[in-house]
């Protein structure tokens, strides 16, 4: 998936209202818990086809580490 | 005591794995016929070596709908059906955003429509014996809630509707039907929702279970008792087997 895409529908899927950068700390951000966990788990397993859990999102702090996650490899530009 | 008559015939669905398996075993220890069906047939290779002549085993995708009055029509030279049982089933955590009709009619399709389409081709005179049980597996997820489980929640919940106007359709002919709604059973099922979860998450749901979670030996007995004649005046119900999670 394209780089911009991926911030745009993952913004819009968590319904933010300052649009995802890849230096995001989604940690940080207001509405973090484990609802949105669950959301950011389901969104990437739909998108990416893959079959993460919310415990591996321990290991992700900035948007660029989620992308790390699921493989930069599958990222375009 | 064993519930189940030597000889009679049983159609199980998720044979290949969790409580669908263990349905197997526990037919075929009792000296019943059956019909397994899954999708991978190594996971069943050792039941099929030593039960070569009371058991067969047929690969089908059940989402595929079309294919299931074929797969049982070529099985029933060798005699009608006295019970089906439907434990093959998905869980999927499909939160409100992620929500769309390709994920959640593939959830239904598998949990809910291959059961009525099972249903259908089972109840037919030339597949099945009058006075034949059938037991549908639906969970504590059909009457209580989970954050990101709208789909499952709905498939299972559904499941209890069909159960309840199938047993009304098919009683003139005593076929029952019921469903058993069981918390975390120990399973492949279970293992991968439970990988999931922290330690912290772990312990929290297994509390939720005052007796603790479940093994596939502790709903066998009800269901084999189900199939039996010994509960021949239970029907359309909903019976739950849940070390307690629902009474909290
Ligand atoms: N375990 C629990 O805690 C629990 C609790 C409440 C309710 N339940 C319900 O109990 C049932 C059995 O669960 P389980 O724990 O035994 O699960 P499991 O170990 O994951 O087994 C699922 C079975 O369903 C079969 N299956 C899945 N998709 C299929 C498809 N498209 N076509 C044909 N077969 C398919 C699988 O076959 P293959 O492996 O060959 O593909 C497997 O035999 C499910 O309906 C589940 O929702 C389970």
């Amino acid at each position: 998936m394209d780089r911009s895409a991926f911030l745009t529908k993952f913004t819009e899927t968590l319904e933010l209202e300052d649009g995802l950068m890849e230096d995001t700390n989604l940690k940080n951000l207001d509405d973090w818990d484990s609802m949105t966990e669950m959301i950011t788990i389901a969104f990437v397993n739909e998108h990416f086809k893959t079959n993460l859990k919310v415990t591996d999102l321990s290991v992700v702090t900035t948007v660029g580490s989620l992308m790390e996650l699921i493989g930069i490899e599958n990222f375009d530009n | 005591m064993s519930f189940i008559a030597a000889g009679s015939r049983y159609l199980v669905t998720g044979a290949t794995s969790g409580i669908g398996k263990a349905v197997v075993e526990a037919l075929l220890e009792n000296g019943a016929t059956v019909l397994g069906i899954g999708r991978e047939a190594d996971k069943v290779a050792a039941i099929t070596e030593s039960y070569h002549q009371t058991f067969e085993f047929h690969s089908l995708d059940l989402c595929q709908l079309h294919l299931i009055e074929d797969a049982i029509s070529k099985y029933i030279g060798t005699g009608k059906f006295d019970g089906f049982i439907h434990c093959a089933g998905r869980d999927e955590t499909t939160p409100l955003p992620m929500c769309n009709e390709e994920n959640i009619s593939n959830l239904f399709k598998i949990n809910v429509f291959s059961g009525i389409e099972l249903l259908r081709v089972f109840s037919k005179k030339r597949f099945s014996n009058d006075g034949s049980s059938i037991v549908f597996i639906s969970s504590v997820m059909a009457e209580l809630g989970h954050q990101g489980k709208i789909g499952y929640c709905a498939t299972k919940a559904a499941i209890t509707g069909v159960v309840r106007a199938a047993a009304l359709e098919l009683s003139k002919r005593r076929i029952r039907v019921n469903a058993i709604s069981p918390a975390i059973v120990v399973s492949p099922m279970s293992d991968m929702l439970l990988a999931g979860t922290s330690h912290d998450e772990y312990k929290e749901i297994n509390k939720m279970h005052p007796t603790g979670f479940g093994t596939t030996m502790d709903v066998v007995p009800m269901i084999l008792f189900l199939l039996s004649a010994n509960s021949k005046w239970i029907t359309g119900q909903n019976i739950k087997i849940d070390g307690g999670y629902s009474i909290k």
